[in-house]
């Protein structure tokens, strides 16, 4: 198996090709049965979730950052960092939102309202992926895990200790 | 906010959503200090706190169109199957034949069937009319959104992991065609709901779910990777940062005779040296 797996940098490729092709054979299925689609908006939906994902994460990892922090941890960096991350992250978002790319609003109060929004929606998807991926990975462990094997003869062997 | 909030729930989603959201952060930084740190005694009931605080809040704002409540409708009306696939995964895996597995060996179709009925809970949710926190307005775009993502998700990685599993293992034909069938099904029900929609939800409703919400949740999941990666990138200078460690003086004489010490005593139980 290890033969094959090393062996194979092509595999790799077979692997991503499927990815990649089956998404934009989705994205084409529903192009084609909506007619039409605006790629400008699309994108600029994708950059807005870019950077609103991008502030979020990077908040979230600055607060369990600075909860963390211990006398013996070298965490200025690290909170440097990820603050640069979510100020950077955080603004873009903000400006996005009140320039009206991808989503619509005016005032601090508009900024927040359609940043809780979109926060939610990130959310979201991400429990949605998180159980795709549990679910098929999940099913792929309870199968290669009920292949009947040799059994170990390391289990046979017994303590030194006294 | 009257008292009569405060007692009865929660109904703002800044203090009833979000704040718990960022006090689990907080718990989970005090779970990764040292066991002695007085942080990580607090960590569990900050963590219930949270939890608790959340759950007064999505029961207290029920009934409203505010999204933090259309995103713990969504979530709830997807926790029984999600659960039921969980613990049906977990029965396969562990009444299976690994030498780590305590269940009875009968168990395991019913870990199978769990994990199929838990796929079919949530086609059935589309053939029905939805209840009330689902049927229009956020909820109705985040419980859309959810199934939409969830769906793309399923079809994307089942097929994925079905071609790994064929190129990079040995005799993984049955894994493969499991994992093509669920991967197939969900397509399946993406195409149904693309071209003829579900009982609340036109077909053009769907196509636009897909278009307006995944685009942006696929950029969500870009910005998390970036946002890890910022991580990555200041824990890596930050240790390129750290100073050169003083160098140590060699061992003086009596440190030298007592490790000898320590070592022949030691190595003289086993009768050796």
């Amino acid at each position: 198996m290890m033969s094959r797996m090393v062996g194979g940098k092509s595999s790799w490729r077979w692997v991503f090709s499927t990815l990649i092709g089956l998404a934009i054979a989705i994205d084409v299925t529903a192009w084609y049965l909506r007619g039409e689609i605006d790629p400008s908006s699309i994108l600029s939906r994708v950059l807005l979730g870019l950077v609103l994902g991008l502030g979020l994460t990077a908040s979230g990892l600055l607060l369990v950052t600075i909860s963390a922090v211990h006398r013996e941890m070298r965490a200025v960096e690290q909170i440097i960092g990820l603050a640069i991350a979510a100020g950077l992250g955080l603004s873009l978002a903000g400006w996005m939102i009140e320039g009206g790319i991808g989503a619509s609003a005016s005032g601090m109060d508009g900024i927040l309202e359609e940043s809780r929004i979109g926060a939610a929606m990130l959310l979201n998807g991400l429990f949605a992926g998180l159980t795709a991926a549990g679910l098929v990975f999940g099913l792929l462990l309870a199968l290669v895990t009920g292949r009947p094997m040799e059994k170990d003869p390391l289990l046979d062997l017994e303590s030194t200790e006294d | 906010m009257t008292t009569t909030a405060w007692v009865f729930g929660i109904p703002d989603p800044w203090v009833g959503f979000w704040l718990p959201l960022g006090l689990l952060c907080v718990a989970a930084g005090f779970w990764l200090t040292d066991a002695e740190d007085i942080r990580r005694r607090i960590t569990l009931p900050l963590a219930v706190v949270s939890v608790l605080t959340l759950a007064v809040y999505g029961g207290s704002t029920r009934g409203s169109d505010l999204v933090e409540t259309s995103l713990l409708g969504a979530a709830l009306g997807v926790a029984g199957p999600v659960i039921l696939m969980l613990v049906g995964c977990l029965v396969a895996t562990f009444s299976g034949p690994a030498p780590v597995g305590p269940l009875p060996k009968g168990l395991r179709p019913f870990g199978f069937i769990m994990v199929s009925a838990g796929l079919a809970w949530i086609g059935t949710t589309l053939l029905q009319e939805p209840p009330g926190s689902r049927a229009n307005g956020s909820g109705e775009i985040m419980w859309s959104t959810w199934v939409m993502t969830f769906l793309s998700s399923v079809v994307l990685i089942a097929a994925t992991a079905a071609v790994f599993a064929l190129i990079m293992g040995e005799r993984r034909k049955l894994e493969a065609g499991v994992l093509l069938s669920v991967g197939g099904v969900s397509g399946g029900i993406l195409l149904y709901l693309f071209t003829n929609g579900s009982v609340d939800l036109t077909a053009s409703g769907w196509l636009d779910v897909y278009w307006e919400q995944l685009p942006f949740i696929t950029g969500g999941l870009l910005g998390l990777i970036a946002g890890v990666a910022a991580l990555i990138l200041s824990v890596y200078i930050g240790e390129k940062r750290t100073p050169e460690p003083d160098i140590v003086p060699p061992l003086s004489e009596d440190e030298r005779t007592r490790i000898t010490e320590i070592l022949r005593e030691h190595l003289e139980v086993g009768g050796e040296e």
